[in-house]
């Protein structure tokens, strides 16, 4: 705060600043060159060189689409959304995890070692989607960062079952929700804030699938997705998977941290036309992500040379629920084929498809593909219901390919 | 003289930064700063300063650059930022800033759904 003072103190107007220059010259370590923009991300993050980085303070990287073919998505390809800055020096020896709030009947904490010791481990593939991806194609456009498609992965979690730790913790019945407070930095440095705090309804807590997880891949976190422990919610906004995880609520009202109320992560609870200002309390928390897919191969803009014929692949998920069949199309949503669809290796995995196209002649052409959830509902062709932070486009993806 | 108000203004809020909302790491110097008439990634524009001051300490210029907003818009974001990441009252600068955002970062009609954009063409090959 004092530091918020002095800014404010100094008077931001052109015409006081050769003053200023002074004072602040006295106070700039002799050598000192100002720091701007962000380290390397792709040397230190371990980030692959192809990955996009829409704003480096707070970071926020995505992928694209032809990165993401992999059918578990390595770290290097996974997106990474701060909404604060990403903590230092974390010791996971000395660290813990405490769970308290209104509803928990005995407060406690834990060390990771405990975790890892007193509770099963237990490792599912799940879908991690920002609740944003999508949002540059929003339409009046929507503010924040312009995700394309690349804010999707579907990662191997390693953890306890929150069920597990929440039981060992007891729970009133007055519980309603599971809150997270995490070690990452309010933007502007003040300690006092929380960059976010987020969480899920305690049904959601329960479920087999939801993890505080301590491994990716197999191995222990990477500090940009959340070392040494986050939450991994899946199929639902990856803003409910809170990274670095210090303490968790258990609350009896639904959690009212940073980014749960206001607009954030949250959709008009009755549909409005696209521009539409909506009052706060008009606005519903997302929680299940809709049902969506990608083309991961071949990479967007494919020459086919001598050849007719182009095999696709992806992958399609549907939030809460399976995916039961995706399609494709080359004549621009005119007619649809049927892919070849995987199982979903466990509950909130992502599936994948294939099929094998044949082109009936030269030119130029999109693939489209569309999945269907287990209740019959398709992704649109367009961008769907507008709201005014753009959240949930699940409009199709597609691709280009000339064929010559 | 713009030049050198210019190099001053950067100075300043150069220190800002570093006395106000901590340490983002890289060795930029101030050339490398101002490179194809925009500052940080901000077109350079009457205004630009009072921008890169009151915004550029706590987030990169990256989310006004990626954003578009009309003036209410950017006023709306403006309030947010003040009720929620502790910006200040911008006083009389805050017109100006406005003014700025709205001529440089405006909303265009973008449709529901545009032509895809591909920059590398690329023959593929069968194997794969």
């Amino acid at each position: 705060m004092k530091r918020r003072i002095f800014l404010k103190k100094t008077g931001l107007g052109l015409a006081s600043l050769s003053g200023l220059d002074v004072v602040f010259a006295s106070s700039i370590p002799k050598g000192y060159v100002p720091l701007i923009g962000l380290q390397d991300p792709f040397k230190e993050l371990n980030k692959h060189k192809q990955m996009i980085v829409l704003n480096d303070r707070p970071l926020n990287i995505e992928a694209q689409a032809h990165l993401l073919n992999d059918e578990v998505t390595p770290a290097e390809k996974m997106f990474v959304r701060n909404n604060g800055i990403t903590p230092e020096n974390i010791d996971p020896n000395d660290w813990k995890l405490v769970i308290d709030g209104e509803s928990a009947i005995n407060a406690r904490s834990f060390t990771l070692e405990e975790l890892k010791t007193n509770f099963n481990s237990h490792t599912y593939q799940l879908v991690l989607e920002c609740g944003g991806n999508g949002r540059s194609e929003f339409n009046p456009p929507a503010k924040g960062n312009q995700w394309t498609i690349g804010a999707v992965s579907c990662p191997r979690w390693t953890g306890v079952r929150l069920r597990e730790i929440l039981e060992r913790v007891g729970m009133k019945e007055d519980a309603v929700y599971l809150a997270y407070h995490s070690r990452d930095q309010h933007l502007s440095g003040d300690f006092k804030k929380e960059a976010i705090s987020r969480g899920i309804p305690i049904l959601k807590a329960l479920m087999d699938e939801t993890l505080l997880a301590y491994h990716m891949n197999g191995e222990d976190l990477p500090l940009i997705h959340g070392q040494p422990l986050r939450l991994v919610v899946g199929g639902w906004p990856a803003s409910a998977s809170g990274k670095w995880l210090e303490r968790l609520s258990i609350r009896n009202i639904v959690h009212d941290g940073a980014k749960m109320g206001g607009q954030s992560y949250r959709v008009p609870c009755e549909t409005v036309a696209p521009g539409t200002v909506v009052p706060d309390e008009d606005m519903c928390i997302i929680e299940s992500m809709p049902v969506k897919s990608l083309l991961t191969y071949p990479k967007s803009g494919a020459i086919l040379k001598n050849q007719t014929n182009l095999e696709i692949k992806g992958h399609a998920w549907a939030g809460e629920l399976v995916v039961s069949a995706v399609y494709y199309s080359i004549d621009f949503g005119a007619r649809w084929h049927v892919c070849q669809l995987s199982a979903p290796v466990n509950r909130l995995a992502w599936q994948h498809f294939k099929a094998e196209i044949q082109f009936p002649k030269k030119g130029y052409y999109e693939v489209w593909v569309r999945a269907r959830d287990q209740n019959g509902v398709d992704q649109p062709m367009i961008l769907p219901g507008w709201n005014p932070k753009g959240y949930l486009n699940n409009a199709c993806h597609r691709i280009a390919v000339k064929v010559v | 003289m713009r030049g050198v108000l210019i190099s001053w203004s950067l100075q300043f809020f150069l220190a800002l930064i570093f006395v106000n909302c901590g340490s983002p790491k890289n060795n930029n110097t101030k050339e490398e700063l101002i490179t194809d008439n925009k500052m940080l990634g901000l077109i350079d524009d009457t205004g630009v300063l009072l921008v890169l001051q009151h915004c550029n300490s706590c987030h990169s210029t990256q989310f006004i650059t990626q954003n578009r907003m009309t003036k209410e818009g950017w006023k709306s974001t403006i309030r947010w930022m003040q009720s929620t990441q502790n910006l200040w009252d911008l006083g009389e600068d805050e017109e100006l800033i406005l003014t700025y955002l709205s001529k440089n970062y405006a909303p265009s009609a973008i449709g529901r759904r545009q032509s895809l954009v591909i920059k590398d063409w690329y023959t593929l090959n069968k194997e794969h």
